[in-house]
């Protein structure tokens, strides 16, 4: 499945959006099956930042692990962003070539 | 500048485009900023960054001072992108105050600004927060932005090409924080 994350704004700032996203998300994340990847779409974000996230990015991959998948993206915010999340997690996400 | 720095040292009203009261009108205003600048020539990739820092210095007023504010709640968010200068400010309980709560023994605002600014910690744990800062510090040291920021009386001046990070003791006392980004418009 694919999630194109500009359905949530084209700019991704705050932790309390972040919060409400990640709740607004939890019923299509019901119907999503156990074998499949879950790839997230940056294209169309114009700003990313790490408080947003954190709040989105970060509880999916303890939700599902590896079958999060990010495509890559050539916007410096969301490189930079994906950057500092990895090291203050201690892990990596699974990035996409 | 003035506008800021009057109203976090003494409570000095000032023209009320200025104030973002609540965050939605921060976003709200961040947005409108994001369009112009993204159109700059020179700022086509860089400004997704420049977004990104002031993003999340303004998110970090409203997000530790929420029920906290000591008087005036909200904050200051000024920009001139011709001029190149982005002035952010909140009267809230500053870096030290909100950092102390969960590192007790942090006693100087230079202490408590330098772990902000280089450890993953947060002042509202234990919820998971504090990278903000962090990318912040690095994106200012790898882009040709500049930064002032105050809390109390420590200091950080990261500018020009050859930027190192250090908190320093001014000679006044902020009240909450101040930031002042700086870059070159074309």
């Amino acid at each position: 499945m694919k999630l194109q994350l500009d359905k949530f704004g084209k700019t991704l700032i705050s932790r309390e959006l972040g919060q409400e996203a990640f709740k607004a998300f939890q019923s299509t994340l019901r119907g999503f099956s156990k074998d499949e990847d879950l790839e997230i779409d940056f294209s169309g974000i114009l700003t990313l930042s790490p408080s947003w996230t954190d709040e989105f990015l970060s509880p999916l991959l303890n939700l599902i692990g590896n079958r999060l998948v990010l495509l890559p993206s050539d916007n410096l915010s969301v490189q930079a962003t994906i950057r500092i999340l990895e090291e203050a997690n201690n892990r990596q996400f699974k990035i996409k070539s | 500048m003035e506008f800021a720095s009057e109203w976090i040292e003494s409570g000095v009203e000032f023209p009320g485009t200025f104030y973002c009261g609540t965050s939605s009108i921060f976003n709200a205003r961040l947005t409108k900023m994001e369009s112009v600048l993204m159109q700059m020539p020179g700022f086509e990739k860089l400004y997704s960054l420049i977004v990104l820092v002031t993003g999340e210095i303004g998110d970090n007023s409203f997000a530790h001072n929420l029920g906290k504010w000591p008087d005036t709640p909200g904050i200051f968010f000024g920009y001139d992108l011709n001029k190149g200068i982005i002035v952010l400010a909140d009267r809230g309980l500053g870096i030290l105050e909100t950092l102390h709560q969960v590192r007790p023994e942090l006693q100087s605002h230079v202490d408590a600004v330098k772990v902000a600014f280089t450890e993953f910690v947060s002042g509202r744990a234990p919820e998971k927060r504090g990278n903000g800062l962090k990318l912040v510090r690095e994106v200012f040291m790898e882009r040709p932005i500049d930064l002032f920021y105050t809390s109390g009386d420590a200091e950080v001046r990261l500018k020009g090409s050859r930027k190192a990070f250090q908190v320093t003791r001014g000679q006044r006392i902020a009240r909450g924080c101040l930031a002042k980004i700086e870059f070159k418009s074309v």
